[in-house]
């Protein structure tokens, strides 16, 4: 987790920015419009659908590694000195496949996700989010260890994850909207209230997501050590460059970088 | 990989993924002309792994490009963080009252991390030749005849550059994204000030300050940083994540060069990694620091004008 919490964080700004100018998922849910269900506007942008080098650093190490991560509609892959990691849709169903130590598939990761579709203006995000998802996620060679619910609309984001066995755990997180923004991410743009429920020691952990233009800013704090003791979003940074460049900060220290090929 | 690091690894995922010119530009090599130096862009087979090294001296010359103040306060910090993290990790030694429980109000970032952005940035600045999937990137006086691309460091490319030239520039980033000025003499102390508060804001872009070609630490305050890097070192689990960076404090000398020569005039600025979407904003952080000419100006914008305030 040490090593890959800043990648994820700009692999899913990645994502979050532009892998398409409206994106129509299977169902058609997601509206590629401007404008969302609350005023949120989405101020465009072009595509960043394609190859991308991803520098990061990690911690005590201020050398920094290179991640290839490449972009299309409703697909995402991921190949680091690490770990790869894949996201397919094929009609409501996604799946994420995480090979977490290379040439080790007994170790790898499946989420599928099953999607009922409802309408939320993803701007120029590749994915079709709206609606309620139940998720199972099932280590190789395992039975499902947790199960998962999310809800997305334009006003509200919820989650909660449930352990099935003892290789799983317990979260649970309400996201509100507070006031609306401009935002190339359309329906996210705004002020957001996130309140992050540990299953492990039951503390709340609230934290501020701020999507307005090309960016996103939470709330201050990060991990140490790879260890979240608060909530996982804080000390996140995204900027889009409007062009070939994304960067930000992960973890509230660690740096990250993309530029399109 | 344990259970929590996979657990949280899932859970983060799953947050995240549900929340959310070439006209300085050659496709061929070319002779050096008068705007050395140069980046010259080779092919090369692509390797799925590719891991930059940190660089014999890249933290010598971190520190020559902080402000020096920063290097006492840097021992400092250290000390702190140091024993901030082993209260955290045995928190029944340090009778805490619980409160290092890791609620919201909790800061587990250490300060000596604030360091962090100019460490990178040093490290890439001295990392040439630079290495990416299928690129390798030389910084040099004349471009290599077994160029594909080559461009002068300083170029302004702009958005639209060729790919390969792209690519080259950012794995490049720390110099290929700096800002060059000259300074008059009247200005140049209090640009060097301005601009060495601004490498300490958070959310500042700067990660660096040069005004010299090289340079020289204090050797006496270097002596106690190493002293208090080799302190914590043996304090410290071998397997510690926190080990290269100490392991590199502890072996850092005191003279430090850059990889290009400045004029007596020049200032170099260098922006964090952090900072490589947000160049305007770099710009701007810089103008704002004092009077100055433009030599080159990160960000698109045309070079040569007068900048600061």
């Amino acid at each position: 987790m040490m090593n890959r919490a800043p990648w994820v964080v700009a692999a899913c700004g990645l994502v979050s920015v532009g892998c398409s100018n409206g994106p129509s998922g299977p169902s058609g849910a997601s509206g590629g419009d401007a404008g969302g269900l609350d005023g949120g506007t989405s101020t465009g942008g072009p595509s960043l659908v394609g190859t991308w080098d991803l520098m990061t650093t990690q911690m005590g190490d201020t050398s920094s590694v290179t991640t290839t991560v490449t972009i299309g509609q409703d697909s995402l892959t991921v190949m680091s000195p690490g770990f790869n990691l894949t996201a397919t849709r094929t009609g409501s169903a996604l799946t994420f496949t995480d090979e977490q130590t290379l040439s080790e598939p007994n170790n790898n990761v499946v989420l599928t996700a099953t999607q009922t579709a409802a309408a939320f203006n993803t701007g120029i995000l590749p994915f079709n989010l709206g609606g309620s998802w139940t998720m199972q996620i099932v280590p190789a060679g395992q039975t499902t260890v947790m199960t998962c619910t999310l809800t997305v609309s334009s006003t509200e984001i919820d989650g909660a994850c449930q352990k099935v066995t003892q290789d799983g755990f317990d979260f649970h997180f309400t996201t509100a909207k507070m006031t609306a923004a401009a935002s190339s991410l359309g329906d996210f743009g705004g002020t957001w209230m996130n309140t992050w429920t540990s299953g492990a020691d039951g503390g709340a952990y609230p934290c501020q997501l701020d999507f307005t233009g090309n960016g996103l800013t939470t709330c201050a704090g990060g991990a140490m050590n790879g260890e979240i003791t608060g909530t996982p979003l804080s000390g996140i940074t995204f900027t889009y460059d409007g062009a070939n460049t994304v960067s930000g900060v992960a973890q509230g220290w660690a740096e990250y970088s993309a530029t399109r090929r | 990989m344990s259970r929590r690091s996979v657990a949280a690894a899932i859970g983060c995922d799953l947050a995240l993924v549900g929340l959310f010119g070439l006209m300085a530009c050659s496709t061929r090599p070319k002779a050096a002309a008068s705007r050395a130096p140069f980046l010259s862009v080779l092919q090369r087979e692509a390797a799925a792994d590719v891991r930059a090294t940190v660089p014999p001296g890249s933290v010598a010359v971190a520190l020559g490009g902080l402000p020096p103040d920063e290097l006492p306060r840097l021992r400092v910090h250290l000390a702190e963080s140091m024993d901030g993290a082993l209260r955290l990790a045995a928190p029944e030694v340090f009778d805490l009252d619980g409160r290092t429980g890791g609620g919201a109000g909790a800061d587990p970032v250490p300060k000596a991390l604030l360091d962090l952005p100019a460490l990178t940035a040093a490290a890439n600045l001295l990392g040439s030749p630079w290495e990416g999937p299928g690129i390798s990137v030389h910084l040099g006086p004349v471009c290599e005849a077994a160029a594909s691309r080559c461009t002068p460091l300083f170029a302004q490319d702009g958005p639209a550059a060729d790919s390969m030239v792209r690519r080259g520039r950012a794995l490049a980033w720390a110099l290929a994204n700096a800002a060059l000025l000259r300074v008059l003499a009247s200005a140049r102390e209090g640009l060097l000030h301005a601009l060495r508060e601004a490498q300490l804001r958070p959310s500042g872009t700067l990660a660096m300050v040069f005004a010299s070609t090289r340079g020289a630490l204090d050797v006496a305050e270097l002596g106690l940083l190493r002293a208090e890097a080799r302190r914590e070192l043996s304090q410290l689990a071998l397997d510690s994540p926190l080990r290269p960076l100490l392991e590199a404090l502890d072996a850092a000398r005191a003279d430090w060069e850059l990889p290009i020569a400045l004029d007596a005039d020049q200032v170099l600025v260098i922006p964090r990694l952090s900072a490589l979407a947000r160049l305007q904003e770099f710009a701007s952080e810089v103008e704002s620091a004092g009077r100055f000419e433009w030599v080159a100006r990160p960000g698109g914008a045309s070079t040569g004008g007068a900048g600061g305030r």
